[in-house]
């Protein structure tokens, strides 16, 4: 069904909301040298985009898994390729 | 007499020699005495006695002997080394210990070390350490170490999981 | 470029499943070297080359003042100089840049090379096994963006790891005159001539900017094609106070987007894309994905809306379009060992 211009807000309101929450998190637990408002939503993770490496993933998950209860297993490494698909996991698991 | 009770050091889950079989390490690099604790491939805890005579000492520092910060992370590093050792000997044999050393995981990361006191010839360090989440043939490990009632240090580091044999 | 050689199908299967070989004619190529090197590229370029080492390469934006985009670079790092890489399309703005820009500096030496130099690239889960023969060492040390000096047919090759379709990619920039001896090698060990329309293909399913393609009829700025993370902080690049004074302004977000199976002819750049019945954005491009059986694409859409999971529709048609997270779908090569 598509949506109306309300429903279509309210929902990027609220999925916004959590891609900020993600996007300071990996900043402040990797510390990485980047403004979290300037991570695109479907900026890569690894290789192109935040260029993070294979120790840097052990870290997120942790990180991932204190704030929001969401685990990330080897499973799930498609969940790992951009910002968006980890916000996606996370909402997954908790919806 | 100090007027402190006196307690005798903990009991071995795995003596020195056992540790050995497990690790690859050697003098004088082979740092923990005994295993008093052990939940394989989740936690451990051992003791390491910490001495004068360690040719460790003798450079750290002339006249001001301090057992190195880095080393008591190695010895966390090695504790992990231990708590997945014995998992893998336990699974291929069912004992503790087998000769797994070959296999040994890497160290990948050091994070959030820190030393709170320094720890001196004579103190005997109980170190902990306890598995965490694994991604990625990664794994993390909490560890600590503490004299008497005192933490000394604690850290957080990502070492790689064993070789499949 | 051509933009096919057989079908665009036939093509697509190579780059997707064995691998495909393309030759890059026309790409810009530019060496710098001198003292004031490395600053000039900073400058030029929105990344810093300070801590590129010998033997790597990185991938760098060329801005205009006005922060809009002329190319994304590849900056190989050679030891005695740097080469700078751009994509066909891109090639004699990028270049007549590049060389203008240089006047600034009093010790760098920037050179067009593009007549030296021919570019044929390697493309897919296969492709390793092709760069392998060229390497005297194990193929899985060469790292991603990573290049080598390569001795080939009496002459230097610079072979690099680098690629645009996601699966594994290797680039091989030889003199001019011996191109078309490399290009018959290539092809006689199994490497399929693909064109420029299964490349964009595979190039939108991974999520990796066409510039030639993705806009929506005029200049864009990193932000515009979710390229801002080629914006090293801290670098005084050209075009940087122009892009921060833009992002001060309201602008439309880059989403990604899967059509419903229902619609049978890509939509053109431009097209309108509406929340109930209000316009809330603009199709920027738009593929047929031989995997995922359906048009896929980019569009821009306004702040308050974007979002991944969102159900718009396509005005005109009224065919419905969902915004997904990227990429579109997983190259072959990954979790493919190399070697």
């Amino acid at each position: 069904m598509v949506m109306t211009l309300d429903e279509a807000t309210r929902r990027a309101t609220a999925r916004q909301d959590l891609c900020s929450q993600v996007k300071q998190l990996l900043v402040d637990r990797l510390s990485l040298d980047v403004d979290p408002q300037a991570i695109g939503d479907d900026q890569p993770l690894f290789g192109r985009g935040l260029e993070l490496d294979s120790i840097d993933t052990l870290e997120l998950a942790m990180a991932v898994e204190d704030t929001f209860g969401v685990t990330v297993t080897d499973d799930d490494t498609q969940s790992l390729l951009s910002l968006n698909r980890l916000v996606d996991h996370i909402e997954g698991a908790r919806a | 007499m100090t007027g402190q009770p006196l307690s005798a050091p903990a009991r071995a889950v795995l003596t020195a020699d056992e540790i050995a079989r497990l690790l690859p390490h050697r003098h004088p690099f082979f740092l923990l005495d005994r295993i008093t604790a052990l939940e394989p491939g989740a936690s451990a805890e051992a003791l390491k006695n910490v001495t004068a005579s360690d040719g460790v000492l003798a450079g750290h520092f002339p006249g001001r002997m301090l057992y190195p910060g880095v080393l008591l992370v190695e010895c966390v590093a090695q504790l992990a080394a231990v708590i997945y050792g014995s998992a893998a000997a336990q699974s291929s044999t069912g004992d503790l210990v087998a000769d797994v050393a070959d296999r040994v995981g890497y160290l990948a990361e050091i994070r959030q070390a820190k030393f709170m006191k320094p720890v001196f010839p004579g103190d005997q360090v109980v170190f902990r350490a306890q598995s965490g989440p694994r991604l990625g043939g990664l794994i993390s490990v909490n560890g600590q170490a503490s004299v008497g009632r005192e933490l000394v240090m604690t850290a957080r580091l990502a070492v790689t999981e064993l070789d499949q044999p | 470029m051509k933009t096919s050689y057989t079908t665009t199908d036939e093509e697509y299967s190579a780059l997707r499943h064995h691998v495909g070989l393309i030759g890059y004619d026309g790409a810009g190529l530019v060496t710098v070297s001198g003292p004031q090197a490395t600053a000039y590229l900073g400058r030029v370029g929105t990344r810093s080359v300070d801590f590129l080492l010998e033997g790597q390469s990185t991938s760098s934006l060329l801005l205009r003042e006005d922060g809009t985009i002329i190319a994304e670079a590849i900056v190989h790092c050679r030891g005695t100089d740097y080469l700078v890489e751009i994509w066909p399309a891109q090639a004699a703005e990028a270049v007549a840049h590049l060389l203008a820009a240089a006047t600034a500096f009093a010790e760098v030496t920037v050179e067009d090379a593009g007549a030296q130099y021919a570019v044929l690239a390697v493309e897919g889960p296969s492709s390793f096994q092709i760069a392998q023969k060229y390497l005297d060492f194990p193929i899985a040390s060469l790292a991603y963006r990573s290049c080598a000096a390569v001795e080939w047919g009496g002459g230097t090759v610079t072979l690099s790891r680098t690629g645009i379709t996601g699966e594994y990619g290797y680039k091989f920039i030889v003199p001019s005159g011996d191109a078309s001896r490399l290009r018959a090698e290539l092809l006689e060990l199994g490497a399929v001539e693909c064109g420029k329309d299964a490349l964009d293909i595979c190039r939108m399913e991974v999520r990796f900017a066409n510039l030639e393609r993705e806009h929506t009829g005029g200049p864009v700025t990193p932000f515009d094609v979710g390229l801002q993370w080629m914006l090293d902080a801290g670098q005084d690049f050209a075009g940087l106070d122009a892009l921060e004074e833009s992002r001060r302004q309201p602008r439309r977000s880059p989403v990604c987007w899967v059509a419903d199976a229902a619609l049978e002819t890509a939509p053109p750049q431009g097209t309108a894309i509406e929340a109930g019945d209000a316009e809330v954005g603009v199709v920027t491009h738009c593929v047929w994905s031989p995997t995922l059986d359906r048009f896929i694409g980019t569009a821009v859409v306004d702040g308050g809306v974007a979002a991944s999971g969102q159900d718009f529709r396509l005005a005109g048609g009224g065919t419905a379009v969902r915004t997904i997270s990227a990429p579109f779908l997983t190259a072959t090569s990954l979790g493919l060992p190399l070697g």
